[in-house]
């Protein structure tokens, strides 16, 4: 009875962990689907180094983020969560690349958003696994994604906005 | 996929764990933040004066922190001096005036504890209840603002005990603690007497639900009408007879519980425990002939008011007030308390009908109360809680620190018989041994889901002198600073000390 609620509440973070995932590679693959490609192509032909300029960029910045986010003065405190959020969703998208690949080999004849859908599924199932997932592989995957991102260099992709 | 150099895949993975590492790093911190939030492991926080008694023996301020609390924490002894005594006693007079997040964060996640009905607590297993209402005590007593309250709810949980380990009381005592000792801790003692007559709790525990005279011939089980006047009201030398005993049984028959099936208390599709522990008046089960109390006529026919009338015969009689008022001077002024304090203390009883406020006032103003300072053994739940407090302790409350108290013989609801854990220091010096286990764990962090920062005490308070001073009460003797200079474990000598046993 008392520990209904630590049950329950337990229960919730890891569902909205594993839709705020998903929803976010969708939106990525739907509103930008040439850079997406551009991710997938990354995760495709040199992974390995995806996450090793993901670790060396993404951690010490996003590390960093989270220290100022703990200063004492609100400004610096506010920016700090703001740049926190904006690498995170740098992350997400590179990251969606990883789901579309995922996708593209579970569903080889599938279209691009359902291909993103049943790999993010899947990759999303894997992040929140308790401790090991959202511990570890969760993070280490930002990392990797976000050294997609750069990797890939979607500024140089026209994206194409198209209805999901 | 093009291939991987060596140099290549090793820094990614050394890259990977270094991330890692930095990030569970980072984490920790969080997740401390977190779950003081969520209530795990709060602490009450070290902010504003933390001056520690100046004086070489306890003072009036220190007098009343020991006595009205389970022990002050660093930055108590600034805080009622800079409003003084008088005002610290009506601030905690009117516990509900008291903001107290700490304590409801604390205690929040066993919130179903006081929030479900009766009748849900039986779908827990047999042993699931009681242990929870002990932590929940132990951290109300640790954290709570409501000092006074919390020490009147260990009061009138003595003198009204019950031991959930018989029947039904392990699923009815958590009701029993909320509705009945905590609803009226500092209310008026004929409406605490009635809620406790009508407690599924006891009516389970003094076999008050088996009371009933359906023929001429069932005899009226007077178990719980002794128990009424010996320990509840007039005590055991009140001027009651064996006449009053069986006459209060008669008055009190018929009254019982829904508590197994075929009591009735089944028969819901969605919520079959929904009426169970539910009392109820059983008319035919009731002596509906006239009967007299203590000299007091109950006319026939009263049906369940006789109750009532039973209720305010011995809530009124003055040897409730004088047996009150002795169990009260015993708990705050000393174990043989000065006839001229009960005397006072009776008289505010009576005068008040029973106002429980109204009472302590008295006490607290008579001046054996003010002359009284660390004369009293503290029982061995007032000496863990004070340790705690007095280091700023962070506590689950779960069963390593329950278990000193087990091991004490004074764990919350745990006292077999109906008097209560006794309050006189002869029961508790046998524990001696076992208060210096403790402290000796509490301060090396020995005890499992509580700990102590030493360091961050010693410099939130200025230094030693400050922080001997303030678990003391006092400014330490010559003998105890060079003790806690030399002993190496200064925190564990001083709460093993003689002089922390006593408050």
């Amino acid at each position: 009875m008392p520990y209904t609620g630590i049950v329950l509440t337990i229960i919730g973070l890891h569902a909205a962990l594993f839709l705020i995932l998903l929803g976010h590679w969708l939106v990525a693959a739907g509103i930008a689907p040439r850079a997406m490609a551009a991710f997938v192509e990354q995760y495709e032909t040199r992974p390995v180094r995806a996450l090793l300029v993901g670790v060396f960029t993404y951690g010490p910045l996003f590390i960093g983020a989270l220290l100022a986010s703990n200063a004492p003065v609100p400004l610096l405190k506010l920016g700090a969560l703001i740049v926190s959020y904006l690498l995170l969703l740098v992350a997400l998208a590179g990251l969606a690349g990883l789901a579309t690949r995922i996708g593209r080999n579970l569903t080889p004849g599938g279209s691009p958003w359902q291909q993103s859908l049943r790999g993010g599924v899947m990759l999303a199932l894997v992040c929140i696994t308790p401790f090991v997932g959202w511990g570890f592989l969760l993070h280490i995957a930002l990392a990797s994604g976000f050294g997609a991102f750069l990797l890939a260099k979607p500024w140089k992709c026209a994206a194409t906005a198209v209805a999901v | 996929m093009k291939p991987v150099s060596r140099r290549e895949f090793v820094a990614a993975s050394a890259g990977a764990v270094a991330f890692s590492i930095a990030l569970m790093k980072l984490s920790q911190g969080w997740l401390a933040q977190a779950g003081q939030c969520l209530g795990r492991n709060v602490q009450r926080p070290l902010a504003g004066a933390m001056t520690p008694p100046q004086s070489a023996q306890i003072d009036a301020v220190a007098h009343a922190l020991n006595r009205l609390t389970f022990g002050p924490g660093p930055g108590d002894y600034a805080r009622v001096a800079a409003m003084g005594v008088p005002a610290f006693i009506e601030e905690q007079l009117a516990p509900e005036k008291i903001a107290d997040a700490l304590c409801d964060r604390a205690t929040m996640r066993f919130a179903d504890l006081w929030c479900e009905p009766l009748g849900e607590h039986y779908e827990e297993d047999d042993d699931a209840l009681p242990p929870i209402l002990r932590r929940v005590t132990l951290l109300r007593a640790t954290y709570s603002e409501r000092q006074l309250f919390e020490v009147m709810c260990e009061f009138w949980s003595d003198h009204f005990n019950i031991d959930p380990s018989k029947g039904d009381c392990r699923w009815a005592k958590p009701t029993d603690d909320h509705a009945v000792i905590r609803a009226h801790a500092l209310g008026n003692f004929g409406e605490l007497l009635r809620a406790s007559a009508l407690s599924p709790a006891m009516l389970w525990y003094l076999d008050g639900r088996a009371n009933g005279k359906r023929t001429p011939e069932e005899k009226p089980n007077e178990n719980y009408a002794r128990e009424l006047m010996e320990l509840h009201t007039l005590g055991v030398h009140g001027g009651y007879t064996q006449r009053d005993v069986m006459e209060v049984a008669r008055c009190l028959t018929g009254w019982t519980i829904l508590a197994k099936k075929k009591d009735g208390f089944s028969g819901k599709l969605l919520s079959p425990f929904k009426n169970r522990g539910e009392v109820f008046f059983q008319p035919d089960a009731h002596d509906d002939g006239a009967k007299q109390v203590l000299g007091h006529e109950v006319a026939a026919g009263g049906g369940k008011s006789d109750l009532d009338q039973v209720i305010a015969i011995v809530a009124a009689h003055a040897s409730t007030a004088h047996f009150i008022a002795s169990k009260l001077c015993t708990r705050f002024i000393a174990d043989e308390p000065p006839q001229a304090a009960v005397q006072a203390v009776s008289r505010a009883f009576m005068e008040s009908r029973g106002d429980i406020k109204t009472t302590l006032r008295a006490l607290f103003a008579t001046a054996e109360f003010a002359s009284s300072a660390g004369e009293k053994l503290k029982r061995p739940f007032h000496f863990v809680v004070s340790a705690l407090r007095a280091t700023n302790a962070a506590t689950d409350a779960d069963s390593p620190v329950i278990s000193y108290l087990e091991k004490m013989g004074n764990a919350p609801f745990r006292y077999p018989t109906p008097d209560g854990y006794p309050a006189e220091a002869s029961h508790w010096f046998g524990t001696l041994l076992w208060r210096w286990k403790f402290a000796v764990a509490l301060a090396n962090n020995h005890i499992g889901g509580t700990r102590i920062e030493a360091a961050m005490l010693r410099k939130k308070m200025g230094g030693e002198p400050a922080l001997m001073a303030t678990l003391l009460n006092r400014t330490p003797t010559a003998e105890e600073a060079d003790a806690f200079a030399k002993s190496g474990d200064g925190i564990a000598l001083l709460l093993a000390s003689p002089a922390f046993q006593r408050c």
